[in-house]
Order: C-alpha cells, then sequence, then structure tokens
C-alpha cells in the first residue's frame, strides 16, 4: 500500500520541472556554435587542419562565459561562468584572451556610450580613468578562467581524477557554476588511457553539468600540404564536394572508439579560400563550418576579427556588426572581381534561412 | 610514476595490506590507479574487512596523483606571468620584428620552414648576433649540419655595415663579448638532441637568475634533419619521438622562459611541388611559424606567416640575406 501511494507521487511540479529545464536551457553561442542547441552535458568535437580557427572559436566560446550579462548597466550578453580551459597543446596565448576581452568590454561599454569606432582605437594605450570600472571587469572576468597545461595523457588524467575539489572550491569562492569544459586539442593514442579519461569526463558531467567544447587536429590528405605552399592560388580538392557526404571521407578519424562514442556533436572546420578585406586593408581569412553529427546540409561561413567571430551569411553581414561603423567589407574572390558585400546584400535568398555566398 | 611498494616508505599508509588489495584489483603502480575507476574502487573497499584504512589509502594515493600535473592557474595569474616573464627578442631584421609584433616571444617555439638558401639559417644566425649585442643574454646553438658560422655573425656586428663608428679595439672587445655569449654545440641525432635538453632542463631549473647571462634563445638547426631519419616506414615509432622532442621543447621554452627557434628544411612532395620535410603531424606543434622564401638570383628573403598563435595567417614581410646590413625592406 505504502509502496503503491510512494508510486503515484509526483516527482516534482511543473513550475519545479520548468525551473530545471530552463537551467538548463540551450546557450546562444557565436558563429559556428549557434547552428544546433547546445545543452550542458554536450560533447562538441571541433575538427579542422591546422589553423583553421579551432583554438580561435574555444577563446571565443570562453570570453563569451566569462563575461558577465550585464555591468554598470551597460549590456554584454555573457553567461557569468567560469571556464576550464586544458591545453593539451601548450600553445594557448594568454595575451589573445585578454587582447579579445579587452576588446569586447570596449566595444560593449563603446556603443552604449554611442562613441565607438571599430578600428579607430588602440586598446592597449589608452587606459583613462574612465575606464576604471571596466579594468576591474576586466580583472573579474579574468579571474573566471581556470587553465591547465598539460604535457601528456597521464598528466591530463591525473588532473581529471582530482580536478572536482578544485572546481568545487574556486566555483564556492566566486559565487559561480562552471560552465564549459575545453580541451584543446585532443591526441591519444593509447585506448586503456582514453576509455578512463572518457569514464572521467562522464563522471564529472554528472556531478558539475558543463558543456565540453573539444578541438582536434584533422589529418587531411596531402593537397592540404601543397596548398599551403602555394598560397591562396590552388583550389581543395574537397571543396568541390562541399556539402556532400564525401567530405566525411577525407578525414581521417583517428581517435579510439570510447571517444567518438562520447562525442555528441560535431563540426568540420576548413579554410576557405577567399579572404575577406578589413577596414584596415588587411586580408583577413574566410572560415567555413559543417556540422556533421547532426548532419546538416548547409555550411556557414564565418571570420574572425580580434574581437568577435562573425557569421557571413545571406550575401550579408551578421546584424550585430554595424555596418554604419565599419566600412563595408570587401569580399576577393580569385574568379570573380571584388564585389561589394553591401550591394551583394540586396540579393535575397528564396526560402533559405542560410546561404553560401557564390560569385560569378 | 612509481610502484606502489616503493611509496610504502614515505607513506605508511601504502602498506602490505593495502598492496594486496589494490593487486587483487590488477593494480600495481600509481599509473594503473590513474587508469583505474577509483570510485568503482572505493566501494570495492567498502566491503573489506578493514575499509577504513583501505579508503584513507586511496585517498593518500589521490593526493600523490594530484601532484602529478601542472598547476592550476587563473586567467590573471597566466596573464600576469606573460607580461612579467615572457619578453620579446628582436631579431636585428626591422620588418620580421614588426611582422612578429616584437620580435620572437618567449615561451614560444617558433618554425621557420623554407627551401635551401632560403635565409633559415641566415636569419637564427642574424637573431643570435642581435641578441647577444644587445646584452639580452646567452644563447645556444645546436648545429645538426655544421651550419653555424662565426665569420657570418662576426660580419653582422662588422662597422662598415652598420652605422656606428667605435675604434678598432672597442669593435674587436665587442665583438668578443657577442662571441662569448653565442654557445654552439654539434648534436647528431634525435637521442642526442633528447639527452641535450633533459640536461638543459635540469641546469637551467636550478641555476640562480641571473637575468643579463640567463639564457634567452634556442636555435636548433636544423631540426627536421634530425627527426627525418626516424620518420617513414609503417610504425608510428619516429613520430612519437618527434612529438615528444616538440612538447619537450614547449615545456622548456615555458618553464625557462626562453625562445626555441627551429628550422624545418623542404623535400620534394607529391607532383615535384616542394614541401616542408616534417609535415602534418608537425604542424600542430610550434607557436609560430614561418615560410621563407627567395626568388632565384635575389637576396631579399620573403618571410610569411603560416600560422601565429595571435594572428592571423597570411602576412609577410622582407629582408636581405646579403651583407651584414639588415637593410630596410619595406613590406611590400
Amino acid at each position: 500500500m505504502e509502496e503503491a501511494r510512494r508510486w503515484i507521487e509526483t516527482d516534482e511540479s511543473a513550475m519545479e520541472m520548468l525551473a530545471r529545464t530552463l537551467a538548463q536551457r540551450p546557450f546562444l553561442l557565436m558563429p559556428p556554435l549557434h547552428r544546433v542547441p547546445l545543452r550542458v552535458g554536450n560533447v562538441v568535437e571541433i575538427v579542422g587542419p591546422s589553423s583553421s580557427a579551432k583554438s580561435e572559436i574555444l577563446l571565443q566560446a570562453a570570453v563569451n562565459c566569462i563575461l558577465p550579462k550585464d555591468w554598470n548597466g551597460v549590456h554584454f550578453g555573457g553567461l557569468e561562468q567560469l571556464v576550464v580551459y586544458f591545453d593539451l597543446d601548450c600553445r594557448f596565448d594568454v595575451l589573445r584572451l585578454s587582447h579579445a576581452l579587452r576588446c569586447r568590454i570596449m566595444e560593449a561599454s563603446g556603443f552604449a556610450k554611442g562613441e565607438f569606432q571599430v578600428g579607430s582605437l588602440h586598446f592597449h594605450e589608452t587606459v583613462d580613468p574612465s575606464s576604471y570600472s571596466s579594468e576591474e571587469l576586466f580583472l573579474v572576468c579574468m579571474r573566471r578562467f581556470l587553465y591547465i597545461r598539460c604535457y601528456s595523457s597521464s598528466e591530463f588524467l591525473s588532473t581529471l581524477k582530482t580536478m572536482r575539489h578544485r572546481i568545487q572550491k574556486e566555483s564556492e569562492a566566486q559565487g559561480v557554476r562552471v560552465r564549459f569544459l575545453m580541451i584543446d586539442r585532443r591526441n591519444f593514442s593509447l585506448q586503456c588511457i582514453t576509455e578512463s579519461i572518457v569514464l572521467e569526463i562522464s563522471r564529472l558531467l554528472q556531478m558539475e553539468p558543463m558543456l565540453v567544447l573539444a578541438t582536434k587536429a584533422a589529418i587531411l590528405r596531402i593537397e592540404l600540404t601543397r596548398n599551403e605552399l602555394r598560397g591562396s592560388s590552388g583550389k581543395w580538392a574537397f571543396e568541390e564536394n562541399f556539402g556532400s557526404t564525401r567530405e566525411q571521407e577525407k578525414y581521417r578519424e583517428f581517435m579510439p572508439s570510447a571517444w567518438q562514442a562520447f562525442v555528441t556533436h560535431r563540426v568540420l572546420l576548413r579554410v576557405s579560400e577567399e579572404k575577406l578585406r578589413d577596414v584596415d586593408d588587411k586580408l583577413l581569412p574566410i572560415y567555413m563550418s559543417q556540422w556533421v553529427v547532426p548532419p546538416l546540409n548547409y555550411s556557414d561561413k564565418f571570420y574572425v576579427t580580434d574581437s568577435k567571430v562573425y557569421a557571413l551569411k545571406g550575401g550579408g553581414l551578421d546584424p550585430c556588426l554595424k555596418l554604419s561603423v565599419r566600412p563595408s567589407p570587401i569580399i576577393l574572390s580569385p574568379n570573380a572581381a571584388n564585389v561589394p558585400l553591401q550591394r551583394a546584400a540586396t540579393w535575397q535568398p528564396a526560402d533559405h534561412e542560410v546561404l553560401i555566398f557564390h560569385f560569378g | 610514476m612509481p610502484p606502489l611498494k616503493n611509496l610504502e616508505q614515505e607513506f605508511p599508509i601504502i602498506d602490505a595490506e593495502f598492496r594486496q588489495f589494490c593487486s587483487s584489483h590488477g593494480i600495481f603502480s600509481v599509473e594503473d590507479f590513474l587508469v583505474n575507476d577509483l570510485y568503482s574502487l572505493a566501494a570495492f573497499a567498502e566491503g573489506e574487512a578493514i575499509s577504513d584504512k583501505l579508503k584513507q589509502g586511496i585517498a593518500q594515493v589521490l593526493s600523490i596523483i594530484d601532484r602529478q600535473h601542472q598547476p592550476w592557474l587563473n586567467g590573471l595569474e597566466l596573464l600576469e606571468d606573460a607580461q612579467m616573464k615572457k619578453r620579446f627578442l628582436p631579431t636585428g631584421c626591422q620588418w620580421v620584428d614588426s611582422l612578429l609584433q616584437g620580435g620572437l616571444r618567449e615561451g614560444h617555439l617558433v618554425e621557420l620552414a623554407g627551401p635551401s638558401s632560403s635565409g633559415k639559417t641566415q636569419l637564427c644566425l642574424r637573431a643570435a648576433a642581435h641578441i647577444a649585442d644587445r646584452k639580452l643574454g646567452t644563447i645556444m646553438f645546436l648545429d645538426t649540419g655544421n651550419s653555424f658560422s662565426p665569420e657570418r655573425v662576426s660580419s653582422f656586428l662588422d662597422p662598415s655595415t652598420t652605422s656606428s663608428s667605435l675604434p678598432k679595439e672597442a669593435q674587436e672587445r665587442r665583438c668578443r663579448r657577442v662571441m662569448s655569449s653565442i654557445l654552439c654545440r654539434s648534436v647528431f641525432d634525435i637521442f642526442e638532441l633528447q639527452d641535450v635538453l633533459n640536461r638543459l632542463s635540469i641546469t637551467l631549473g636550478r641555476k640562480g637568475k641571473d637575468e643579463a647571462t640567463r639564457l634567452r634563445l634556442l636555435v636548433i638547426d636544423s631540426i627536421s634533419s634530425l627527426i627525418t631519419p626516424i620518420l617513414g616506414g609503417r610504425d608510428s615509432h619516429g613520430r612519437s619521438l618527434m612529438v615528444s622532442a616538440g612538447y619537450a621543447l614547449k615545456r622548456l621554452a615555458d618553464e625557462s622562459n626562453l625562445c626555441v627557434l627551429v628550422t624545418n628544411h623542404m623535400v620534394g612532395g607529391e607532383g615535384g611541388l616542394p614541401k616542408p620535410a616534417l609535415g602534418e603531424s608537425w604542424k600542430s606543434i610550434p607557436h609560430v611559424r614561418l615560410l621563407l622564401s627567395r626568388e632565384h638570383g635575389s637576396h631579399i628573403s620573403t618571410v610569411s606567416v603560416l600560422r601565429h598563435t595571435s594572428m592571423a595567417p597570411g602576412g609577410a614581410a622582407k629582408f636581405a640575406i646579403d651583407g651584414g646590413q639588415p637593410i630596410a625592406v619595406s613590406p611590400d
């Protein structure tokens, strides 16, 4: 009888359930991670060849996470959470992080005052007294970034085994939780080590719900090396097949199956041969991304500036980029004359949400 | 990582009983502990008669494991380390320095790739001469192909090509000082290199830090000629030696705050196009990769950025490899 009553008793009210699910609502991340709703507990693998902006995406996501939502009446749109960054590559550049963070802070507070101009400010030199509060914000944000360098897999594993205590201490001290776990870049060969790494991470995820972002270098075929040396003149073999399923065959999966089964999302990155001309007349590389897990049939293009990752879509720029303050960038394509972006923006897609830029 | 029985002296809790319990679960060393699931191990310990003692033992091993990894840092501590301890080392070529936003960074592993006679060694020698001349510290040159040339270094200091007009004795003194702060050593295989790096990290870790004479730049010219002989074949042994050498260099660079400059020669790839001798797997190891090239018959070398931790690839600069004077060649 007692048992039957317990069986029909409710677990939680709708209110409680809503509060619980809302706490785990999908993150709104910057491109190219904006395409798929991600929540805590997901494991996202970012795959791409050397210098395809993998680490840059991790870094920008980290900036998003450590920034507050609002600060002194200025909207930053961050998550105000801790980030744990595992640097297995030992190539993390903290100056890059601090520069991106400063740019974001300056940009947001500048936009609020309405006096900010992209590209005309040198953030290093100008620290005027009015930026005192932004300096304080900078320090608070930097403290939310936890970093560890691992020179070997066993160091990584020993960190994972003992990090829970450290995370708890840190999140109690700062009053915020860890939301992102970033791993730059995983390359392990030993089966047993990978298995126990996966076990430790999944255990950690049960205790502390987090979003895991891991990068992985794709070992592509030989054309890449050659292409890199030739500059941008060559054409990648797989570019023509972009969008079909064939490009998946072109990169070799080398991670053990334990890790592959652990990954819930996978996105492929590559460098496109087009370049974007900046305000300062610098050429910025344009990157392309495609989701493999879950399979999506379109690809996004994006580019990276000092402060943000911007999507290039539908022949126009991301709405968050103010075209009025930034002279229109020009896309350089090897087989087309320079077409200013703003003109291209008048060409509207019929019923697609996203489109890839076409020239010539 | 030590076997458990070696730990008993230091930690009496890891006694024969505890080790017997561990070995019944296939654990004999700290490494086995790492790979095993400690939660299920603790659950097994619960069922034993001496469960408290076993759990204490597990906690003890965990705290030993905790000492195996690098320290946790937050963003501020990292930033402080980078700003206080990692400085820029000028190469002496104005445009290369401005391309690299100040020069070679301490803590970085920088690779120069390029075909034969594209100026790789020249850039290394010039950077060494310049750093020594500016009294920034000591330079170590690991020479794998007898490419180090003291005459060349002294020609960079030659008064006829530099603007300074020192008296002859002062010039000689300067030359002697520069030469004495460049240490050269021949290394002919990868195992010797590993040995040198090991000893270097021990001496650098021990020595009191004297800023004026500490090691600032480690040049390996060329690292590819050490590694390519062991690459190839079907097993990945050579590859893993390469990766571990790369990590050893990065670790040395970070912990001893020095810049490591290595060169990578080119070989014929598929279709006759040249490609770096250390290819796809090496690519992801250095912090900065620079590609050097030189037009046939010209003295001007072009440096372009293949990758950089804080810069988009694609920038380029030029320098002259002929004559001592760092000729100001504009970036295009």
